[in-house]
């Protein structure tokens, strides 16, 4: 049985068991002029209506921001290994609009069948070798050499030899020299990759099963198209100087991506030492920042976003790939 | 309810996207504010004391009301 409405206005929420209306009368509270952002992407869905349509100030937000997320999603949607959002910011002062593409998933990528199935290693480790090698041109990403690296600055000076790092640790950080045996040392860490992370264990292209090499194949293709995009028109470049003039906030961040394709389950704890400050303070998440001052750029900043996309989704169907169908 | 067609407080405006893009200073000129009634408007004219030149003049403080004095300081 339906309820008759008390009210000829349409309830806006439920709040302790009454109806809250607001009149339609009531004009928009709370308003203010469209911002340099909302005209920005405003211009490009106006030229894109066929309908004279009329708006109040707010619809008029409303229907932009609709629109371009609409815009977004349609491209975004289907990249589900990891999250991403998309975010238009107001530039202060003489700055333009700018458009950031955000990384919203933090820790290990999942890495599917190349992490846990019972395939041979040398096709694993071609599927990682070439997941480590491009996957940094789309995502915030870090990597084994990054993880060695952090970590030999941190407790080696710079050392990736153990010996050198065993003195460091033995004179500049109090270690015993009569038991070294627990310390983690460059080679104990190399030690812990497991076979498929190692590039050398990968085998030929030729002698990997033909869908696997189809796979390979559409990542290298969507990786090189990524690449030839001019970094000004490329949603997924960024650069920190420039992202920085528009989020000084991330001065306070880490410097390490929220992402690793490094296997936690073998190095769990250098991933917690080097990623102690992100967590505090927040990775550097953005995957790329784009400033527009001209509307007619938005189709080329979403054909770019697409070509990302087509990248991302190649990379996806190769970690969910079933190697039993192979 | 019916809605009232004469409401004190007109629609919100509307415009089509562009006019809401390339006019809009946010000043809200179509903005007419509703219409006091006697009392409302005697009320503002004790709060705002209006010279005959249409300025306001600087607030003074208010005089205290006849019997209530104020306590001796120190």
């Amino acid at each position: 049985m339906r309820r008759r409405r008390a009210c000829a206005s349409h309830p806006s929420a439920d709040l302790a068991g009454r109806v809250v209306a607001l009149s339609g009368d009531i004009p928009v509270l709370f308003d203010a002029p469209l911002a340099s952002h909302h005209k920005l992407i405003g211009r490009w869905v106006a030229s894109r209506e066929t309908t004279a349509k009329r708006y109040t100030r707010d619809q008029a937000r409303q229907h932009i921001e609709r629109v371009f997320n609409k815009a977004v999603l349609d491209i975004l949607g289907s990249v589900e290994f990891a999250d991403l959002r998309v975010v238009v910011l107001q530039g202060e002062g003489d700055l333009p609009p700018g458009i950031a593409v955000i990384c919203d998933s933090m820790g290990q990528l999942d890495l599917g069948w190349i992490e846990e199935s019972d395939a041979p290693i040398p096709w694993r480790a071609a599927a990682y070798r070439a997941l480590e090698q491009m996957l940094g041109r789309a995502l915030p990403v870090f990597g084994y050499q990054d993880l060695f690296d952090e970590i030999s600055m941190y407790y080696w000076d710079g050392a990736t030899d153990d010996e050198t790092a065993r003195q460091w640790m033995i004179e500049y950080q109090g270690a015993d020299p009569d038991d070294t045996e627990e310390l983690t040392l460059p080679s104990t860490m190399e030690a812990r990759r497991p076979e498929w992370m190692i590039a050398a264990n990968a085998a030929a292209l030729t002698r990997l099963p033909k869908r696997l090499r189809q796979k390979l194949h559409e990542l290298r293709k969507t990786h090189g198209a990524l690449g030839r995009l001019p970094p000004e028109r490329d949603a997924w470049h960024f650069d920190f100087e420039v992202a920085y003039d528009y989020i000084p906030g991330i001065d306070e961040c880490s410097r390490l991506p929220p992402l690793t394709i490094v296997p936690v389950e073998q190095f769990a704890r250098e991933v917690d030492d080097v990623g102690r400050h992100g967590m505090e303070f927040g990775f550097m998440d953005i995957a790329g920042f784009c400033p527009l001052s001209d509307p007619a750029r938005i189709d080329d900043w979403l054909l770019s976003l697409r070509t990302g996309a087509r990248f991302l989704l190649a990379a996806q169907d190769l970690i969910q790939l079933d190697p039993a169908t192979l | 309810m019916a809605r009232s067609t004469s409401t004190a407080i007109p629609p919100a405006v509307r415009k089509s996207l562009a006019e809401w893009i390339e006019h809009d200073d946010g000043n809200t000129t179509d903005f007419t504010p509703p219409a006091c009634s006697r009392q409302a408007q005697a009320l503002h004219a004790r709060i705002l004391i209006v010279d005959s030149d249409g300025r306001g003049k600087a607030p003074r403080p208010l005089a205290p009301p006849p019997g209530l004095r104020l306590p001796p300081l120190g």
